[in-house]
């Protein structure tokens, strides 16, 4: 039986979130396993509240019980025994966890030592530091149980490695970033002059007409030079159907964009020509340019730290 | 536009703002598990589109699984400093080698039995040869997650170790290549797997129902439900032989290479846990521990082409809108009918669940059917 845990992640202040919400999370108690890790029910409904308090704040009823029905409880509560120093919650955590983190480390660094690091340096942080109370804080208690804890554990190897890509070029963390809760500018990227002024507006206002989903695909296809796969993985849908997305997508742009022109005054033989280097075939051009120079900077970070 | 010049479109993609601080971790996987709610999904998006480095983050975390289980090396990770309260371990790990000696000596013994005392002293040959193990239930044992030899094997054997079913809620890939089959493999347990003609017309809730109601252990033990090592199966179907152990006498005349690959198969079956694959032949496979690969849906003619693990449910799915659903980690199978749409042809390539209720099927050609009762009932 654990006495009180408390960990960061408790939040205490009012749990108060109605009885309907209450109710739902006291019935996902059984699934969740906590008996097992010495969790009674009323540490539980703390530890779910805190999740509905962080995420929900601005949901109505139904929006929280929906909520609390998509939580991780099983994972949640693994990784609050953890944190919480049960034996055997640290056992089931290793056992599940432990190759995936370092299959993950492997894929991102490229490298045996470096990938050894960064898991080795996640699983210190899993475990925690004494703070200043002498109460040990696991990275652990930041897990909320929204997604899966090993894709969780993926998103903070991934997160903990560009931080410290970042740190080789002195940069600032990501995380420091969220800890202040400010965000940082888009890097700078290598700008041409618009031949036709017409056309950038054109283009932004279109792109501001879009779905945040839509911008965001577009984003990652053209500008991020992401496969389809890829996309599919980070949006949890299938390629087949991001490409049908960005199909109907480009389409939809270029019309509009060719509307927007015309109805600036640009003739329909320059709308063409300009919405030609907005083709998916230019693009491609530059897409196998990229993945050349992505090729070689590969090969020269294989040979240095990165 | 000269070459390398930026497209106009990447250019003002580049330039779009980026919305609201950066999302933490749990959201960034939830939006990629699909377990986010609607409006948060808008949110997330909303900075995703403007933020490279969120963007360049989430691909980070949710990229292919490029290496293959076989070649992950065995990875020791240190635990920091052990806690006051962790001293019992070396305690517990002493009691826990006597009871791995122990477990090592009965698997040998029945093993020495099976093969008769004619071919006891030539080891080497012997065990290289194939000997079925008698037919056994794939039932699991009382008890079988509270032994303490489990978690004792893993931290003295950790490099035996083998990548299991993850729980998480996406399609799982499993590499083709497989680990390197030992000896004990060949004697891996013939696990009843009931073939789906059996099963197809059983109603989902009452499957699930029934494995609830028969194993309403905690989540954490039900995943460990099915007998995932050799020595378990073992020790079910010959119990009587357990107290002969102690006199094996010329048994244990082998040499010490037999002994070590024994040994060293005994433990990754202790550590074993059920893991998927489609095959080339888009056949659905599972294997559990080090042993081999077993068909489970035997009767299925149409080839699959996704697996979902979500705790003990498997999801498999494939051509002809072929769909099944074990809630046993593969033992008991049924075929989901989902209802027509445009034909009956769809190759069903993604599946995933934010709950055990709750989830999603998507076909090749865009076509998907949800269900938020745990497959019983799908739109």
């Amino acid at each position: 039986m654990l006495h009180e845990p408390e960990t960061s992640a408790e939040i205490l202040a009012d749990p108060n979130l109605g009885s309907v919400v209450d109710g739902a999370i006291a019935q996902r108690y059984e699934e969740s396993g906590a008996e097992a890790f010495g969790i009674s029910r009323e540490r539980f409904q703390s530890i779910a509240a805190a999740v509905v308090i962080r995420y929900g704040a601005g949901f109505d009823e139904p929006e929280r019980i929906e909520l609390v029905e998509s939580l991780r409880v099983e994972e949640l509560v693994l990784a609050r025994a953890c944190s919480a120093g049960v034996e055997g919650a640290w056992d089931t955590l290793f056992a599940r966890f432990r190759a995936p983190i370092h299959a993950t480390a492997l894929r991102l660094t490229r490298d045996e030592a470096s990938a050894r690091e960064l898991a080795g340096e996640l699983t210190a942080d899993l475990y925690g530091i004494p703070n200043r109370e002498g109460r040990r804080v696991s990275k652990l208690d930041y897990y909320m149980g929204r997604g899966s804890l090993e894709g969780w554990l993926r998103t903070v190897l991934a997160r903990e490695h560009i931080d410290r890509c970042r740190s080789y070029k002195n940069e600032v963390s990501i995380e420091e970033q969220i800890e202040q809760g400010a965000s940082f500018a888009q890097p700078a990227r290598p700008m041409t002059t618009d031949t036709d002024g017409r056309v950038g507006p054109a283009i932004a206002d279109t792109l501001a007409e879009l779905k945040t989903e839509e911008r965001f695909l577009l984003a990652s296809y053209y500008l991020d030079q992401r496969t389809l796969a890829e996309i599919g993985r980070q949006m949890g849908v299938h390629e087949s159907t991001v490409s049908r997305k960005l199909d109907k997508l480009t389409g939809v742009l270029r019309k509009r964009v060719r509307w927007r022109l015309q109805s600036a005054g640009v003739a329909p033989q320059l709308c063409d020509e300009i919405l030609q280097n907005m083709d998916v075939r230019t693009i491609n051009v530059d897409v196998a340019g990229n993945l050349k120079q992505a090729g070689k900077s590969k090969q020269e970070r294989s040979a240095g730290p990165f | 536009m000269r070459q390398g010049e930026p497209n106009p479109l990447q250019r003002e993609l580049a330039r779009v703002p980026q919305a609201g601080p950066h999302p933490d971790a749990d959201l960034l996987t939830a939006l990629a598990e699909g377990s986010l709610l609607e409006r948060e999904r808008e949110k997330v998006f909303a900075h995703l589109a403007g933020c490279a480095d969120c963007r360049e983050v989430l691909n980070g975390a949710m990229g292919a699984a490029e290496i293959p289980v076989g070649e992950l090396k065995p990875f020791l990770m240190a635990r920091p400093t052990i806690a006051p309260g962790r001293r019992w371990v070396p305690w517990a790990s002493i009691a826990a080698a006597i009871v791995l000696v122990s477990t090592v000596g009965l698997v040998y013994r029945q093993r020495m039995e099976w093969k008769g005392p004619a071919k006891a002293e030539n080891t080497e040959e012997a065990s290289s040869t194939n000997q079925p193990l008698p037919p056994v239930s794939a039932e699991p044992g009382p008890g079988t997650r509270a032994s303490a030899v489990e978690p004792a094997a893993k931290k003295l054997k950790s490099a035996d170790y083998s990548q299991g079913a993850t729980p998480m809620a996406s399609a799982v890939e499993t590499p083709a290549e497989e680990l390197k089959q030992s000896d004990a493999s060949d004697q891996s347990a013939q696990l009843e797997t009931a073939g789906a003609q059996a099963t197809r017309k059983e109603s989902i809730p009452a499957a699930r129902d029934s494995h609830e109601a028969s194993a309403p252990a905690p989540a954490a033990a039900r995943q460990e439900s099915v007998p995932t090592t050799q020595a378990e199966v073992q020790a079910e179907a010959q119990p009587q032989s357990a107290p002969a152990f102690l006199a094996l006498g010329p048994a244990f005349e082998m040499n010490n290479a037999s002994r070590r690959a024994l040994n060293k198969s005994s433990l990754a079956a202790m550590v074993a846990r059920p893991k998927w694959r489609i095959d080339s032949t888009g056949a659905a496979e599972r294997a559990i521990g080090a042993g081999a690969w077993q068909k489970v849906l035997p009767d299925e003619s149409a080839k699959m082409r996704v697996v979902l693990v979500l705790n003990a449910d498997v999801w498999v799915g494939g051509e002809n809108t072929h769909l099944y659903l074990s809630v046993d980690n593969g033992n008991t199978w049924n075929a989901i009918t989902l209802p027509a749409k445009g034909g009956s042809d769809h190759a069903i390539v993604h599946i995933s669940f934010k709950t055990q209720q709750t989830g999603t099927v998507e076909a090749d050609d865009g076509t998907s059917w949800s269900t938020t009762d745990g497959g019983a009932s799908w739109k």
